[in-house]
């Protein structure tokens, strides 16, 4: 059953020709997409394709031209920032962003991160915040004690989880993250594969990521877009994809990939 | 620390705790601050330390020298003026008033000025930059000609001379805070804050002002060395405080009529005036270090 | 013989009490014509390694070696001006973000140009060297596969792409003729085809021009494909060194096989969202080192005897620290 719809999801970002401005023009779209519940999309493709900028307006970070976006029988009208129906997207749909350092405050301490989505989007009240906090603190797996603790206290690994719990505190039904591996080293990254997949398993999340790393991709994704110049070029399950893939993008970044694979383990 | 270990208690300081560390580990910055520390008591307890009245004329001791010197008096601690008062009980009341006006300036002009240039930084366009630069042709006219205009237009007195001083330190506050501002918008944390649906107002409060406060003290701290130095000079040119109101720059002023006579007039007022912005600026300058040190960690 | 021979080198810095020993007797050595990676993750001190070779240290660092030596010579006790001869023709250095490394405010040409060696430019009157200098930028260039020269060497640093920045990084390496490339985690954050293309380029430098590698990083699909040899640092020390083959095949060190594991490509029996093996805890941070092995509290194997430092043992080349190495029966 599909969790969310995304329907004609179209950005152009064209800059009028402002004294002082050149005239830029990026168009992305229109994109049609389709997610099940506890499905795991990735997003590849070349830099500047406009993969963040689809992250960015699925989440309703930047208001989009057109579209429409249904998650969980919401219906969204991509074109709309407003505060009404960007407070149930944050219901729906959340993001982590590319650095997890920089998208902590460093002056306010984790327990307060963690508290403002709750504050500004329930209606509990402040000795009904900090148990799910807590709760939340220990589910991603660090300490009640974390509560306390501020950006420069923690580890890189320590900061991703912050920003995950951050991300589910509100129990959204669909996860976006951008780049959320690359920072990492090979054995936190593998901490928190481990906890993407168990939270996903827990809370039915769709996980909707964007990657480089194409061997994590083939591992956890179930279904892999190809985006190219701000449009979809090919699309379809991770396996398909990777044995015979289609449009010149997809095949450029498969052999890229298969030309770093150490050769006894090509299927 | 990656692992919390349950058995060793571990110090977790704030951000603001460790901006105080740091100025703690330098002794220049501290012995500032205990001199700063003692104006600010001089200046809130002056009814109580001083031993006589501020304008109490004394016929009989005029021109009393110190009393370090072979001719001075224990019971006048600084001598007294031309008029018979007693200096010490001058300068007290001088620091009370020179410091407390500054730093009234100094906040009031600090609310102004951040106000205006949080303003300024949220918005985009032609609104923020019209904000900004509002009041920039203040800053070409130094303040003290600012001072003798508002003079000239309203008349000489310490309040109008505040007007004039705190119009002049507005400009500087909207700039930082403008540029403070507008790069803290573009940091990630605070799209993220954005995504969990926070309007503008509680951006500012909860996310923008926490680390801002660090900035705006250190800079409140230079704007105050500022304010002192320009409020003693008009004290001195008659075109602030008036006599015989005890303000610093004034008792300067009364003192050079016998300067010859009884340099003490002059000399002591003279290093309090310095002694003050000395300290100001060491405190404010230790803060600065501070604040980078944290920073750069 | 090695060419660029390091044993037992230990960076401590602080004193008495609280000594913090960043590298704890490191053993690095890099043979004439092979390609060795440096693993090892954030903390684990690969980036001050680089640092000591090159002669770059910070000033609160205290450096000490049984043997550190380039070619035979000691790096150690060269005077100042011998140690900056080595770095400057023989060994060169590419770094991370290569953007970073380049001056914004001069084109790529005249960086390159100014760049050469004086002992490569023939010519006795100044025009002469400068269009020898020009000739031999554009050959470099086209080495490492940059084929719009005249386009990109007009070019500042803020308009080319990221891989043409790397390459372009490698031919600035490349220009002083070196007998060592150290490249400090160069292709991080790049996307699959770039990476793929500066890797090619490093394997090809290494075949025609017999150029040693000393690839750093922390990315293990990157260095399967193309190292020669290996050496692992955990946390500053070195727990496992030997031939990319063999300890693919038979890693003996817990870490190593932890390692191998992060990367899902490497093993064909893993379902497809099934959870990682992994190790648990996180890197030590340098106030926090453990005594004795630093991975004995994330070490699944640890037991009492991991408290004591393990002595370096071989099988063949193959050098391990571990107590309780995997696939090698304790009699």
């Amino acid at each position: 059953m599909d969790i969310m719809q995304v329907k004609q999801l179209s950005f152009v970002h064209n800059e009028k020709k402002r004294w002082l401005k050149r005239p830029e023009i990026f168009q992305l779209g229109p994109v049609d997409l389709s997610v099940k519940r506890g499905e795991t999309i990735a997003i590849i493709g070349e830099n500047r394709s406009g993969k963040s900028l689809l992250a960015k307006l699925l989440v309703g970070a930047v208001p989009a031209d057109a579209g429409e976006i249904e998650i969980n029988a919401h219906k969204y009208v991509a074109k709309y920032q407003s505060k009404d129906s960007q407070q149930k997207r944050t219901h729906d749909i959340r993001m982590i962003l590319q650095h997890s350092s920089e998208s902590m405050n460093p002056a306010v301490p984790v327990g307060k991160i963690l508290d403002e989505p709750l504050r500004l989007n329930t209606d509990l009240s402040e000795a009904e915040r900090k148990p799910i906090i807590e709760d939340m603190l220990v589910k991603v797996g660090l300490l009640r004690e974390h509560y306390y603790f501020y950006r420069h206290m923690l580890s890189d690994g320590q900061q991703q989880r912050v920003a995950l719990a951050r991300a589910i505190v509100l129990k959204p039904k669909v996860l976006v993250a951008d780049e959320p591996f690359a920072a990492l080293d090979p054995s936190i990254r593998s901490q928190t594969v481990n906890l993407i997949l168990e939270l996903q398993k827990e809370l039915g999340l769709a996980f909707i990521f964007i990657s480089h790393n194409l061997g994590i991709v083939r591992h956890i994704a179930d279904r892999i877009i190809v985006m190219e110049n701000g449009e979809i070029v090919e699309e379809g399950k991770t396996e398909t994809l990777f044995r015979w893939p289609q449009h010149s993008r997809t095949k450029k970044l498969v052999s890229a990939y298969q030309s770093l694979v150490p050769q006894h383990t090509i299927r | 620390m990656p692992q919390f270990s349950l058995y060793e208690e571990e110090f977790h300081p704030s951000p603001w705790q460790r901006t105080w560390a740091a100025f703690r580990s330098s002794h220049i910055a501290m012995v500032g601050l205990v001199m700063l520390g003692c104006f600010v008591f001089f200046a809130l307890f002056a009814p109580i330390i001083t031993p006589y009245d501020a304008t109490e004329q004394n016929i009989d001791g005029l021109l009393i020298p110190p009393s370090w010197t072979a001719n001075g008096v224990i019971s006048h601690l600084f001598g007294t003026d031309a008029l018979g008062r007693d200096l010490f009980t001058r300068i007290i009341y001088g620091c009370r008033i020179t410091l407390g006006t500054a730093f009234i300036t100094v906040v009031l002009a600090m609310l102004v000025g951040v106000s205006l240039g949080t303003f300024a930084g949220m918005l985009r366009g032609v609104r923020s930059s019209i904000a900004n630069h509002l009041l920039d042709a203040l800053m070409a006219i130094p303040t003290l000609l600012i001072a003798i205009i508002i003079v000239a237009i309203l008349g000489a007195g310490l309040l109008n001379s505040m007007w004039a001083i705190t119009l002049a330190l507005i400009p500087q506050f909207v700039h930082h805070t403008r540029s403070f501002v507008r790069a803290e918008m573009k940091k990630d944390y605070i799209v993220a804050s954005k995504l969990d649906g926070a309007n503008r107002w509680q951006l500012f409060v909860h996310s923008i002002l926490p680390n801002m406060i660090e900035t705006l003290v250190v800079q409140g701290t230079l704007a105050l060395s500022i304010a002192v130095i320009d409020i003693s000079a008009l004290g001195f040119l008659n075109l602030g405080a008036q006599s015989p109101l005890p303000e610093l720059g004034v008792i300067l002023a009364d003192g050079l009529d016998a300067a010859y006579l009884a340099p003490w007039n002059v000399a002591v007022p003279g290093t309090a005036i310095f002694l003050m912005v000395l300290s100001i600026n060491i405190v404010g300058d230790g803060l600065r270090s501070a604040l980078r040190k944290r920073v750069s960690h | 013989m090695p060419m660029l021979d390091i044993k037992n080198l230990t960076l401590e810095m602080g004193s008495g009490d609280n000594t913090i020993k960043a590298l704890d007797k490191v053993n690095l050595s890099v043979s004439s014509g092979e390609i060795r990676a440096l693993v090892g993750e954030s903390g684990s001190g690969k980036s001050l390694i680089v640092s000591a070779i090159c002669g770059a240290l910070p000033g609160q660092w205290h450096l000490t070696a049984d043997r550190m030596s380039w070619n035979g010579e000691n790096l150690l006790g060269m005077s100042v001006y011998q140690r900056r001869e080595v770095m400057r023709r023989e060994i060169a250095v590419v770094f991370q973000n290569p953007q970073a490394s380049l001056d914004p405010s001069s084109t790529l040409g005249e960086q390159l140009a100014e760049s050469i060696p004086e002992e490569f430019v023939e010519g006795s009157w100044f025009w002469q060297r400068a269009q020898h200098r020009k000739k031999i930028a554009i050959s470099t260039v086209h080495k490492v596969g940059i084929k719009h020269h005249k386009h990109y060497l007009s070019a500042y640093p803020h308009q080319i792409p990221a891989d043409i920045g790397q390459k372009f990084m490698i031919a600035m390496a490349l220009v002083s003729q070196p007998k060592l490339l150290i490249a400090d985690d160069p292709t991080r954050g790049m996307e699959p085809t770039t990476k793929a293309q500066i890797l090619k380029l490093f394997t090809r430098l290494n075949q025609t021009k017999s150029l040693s590698i000393l690839f750093v990083s922390h990315d293990l699909l990157a260095i399967a494909s193309m190292a020669h040899s290996m050496t692992v640092l955990y946390a500053g020390q070195t727990v496992e060194s030997g031939k990319m083959k063999h300890i693919k095949k038979r890693p003996l060190h817990p870490y190593t096989q932890a390692l191998l594991d992060s990367a899902p490509s490497f093993r064909k029996d893993l379902p497809p969202k099934s959870h990682l093996p992994t190790l648990g805890g996180s890197i030590p941070t340098l106030q926090h080192l453990p005594i004795g092995c630093r991975l004995g509290p994330r070490c699944p194997r640890a037991q009492r005897a991991c408290v004591q430092k393990p002595a370096v043992r071989r099988i063949h080349d193959h050098s391990y620290s571990c107590h309780y190495p995997l696939h090698v029966e304790k009699q």
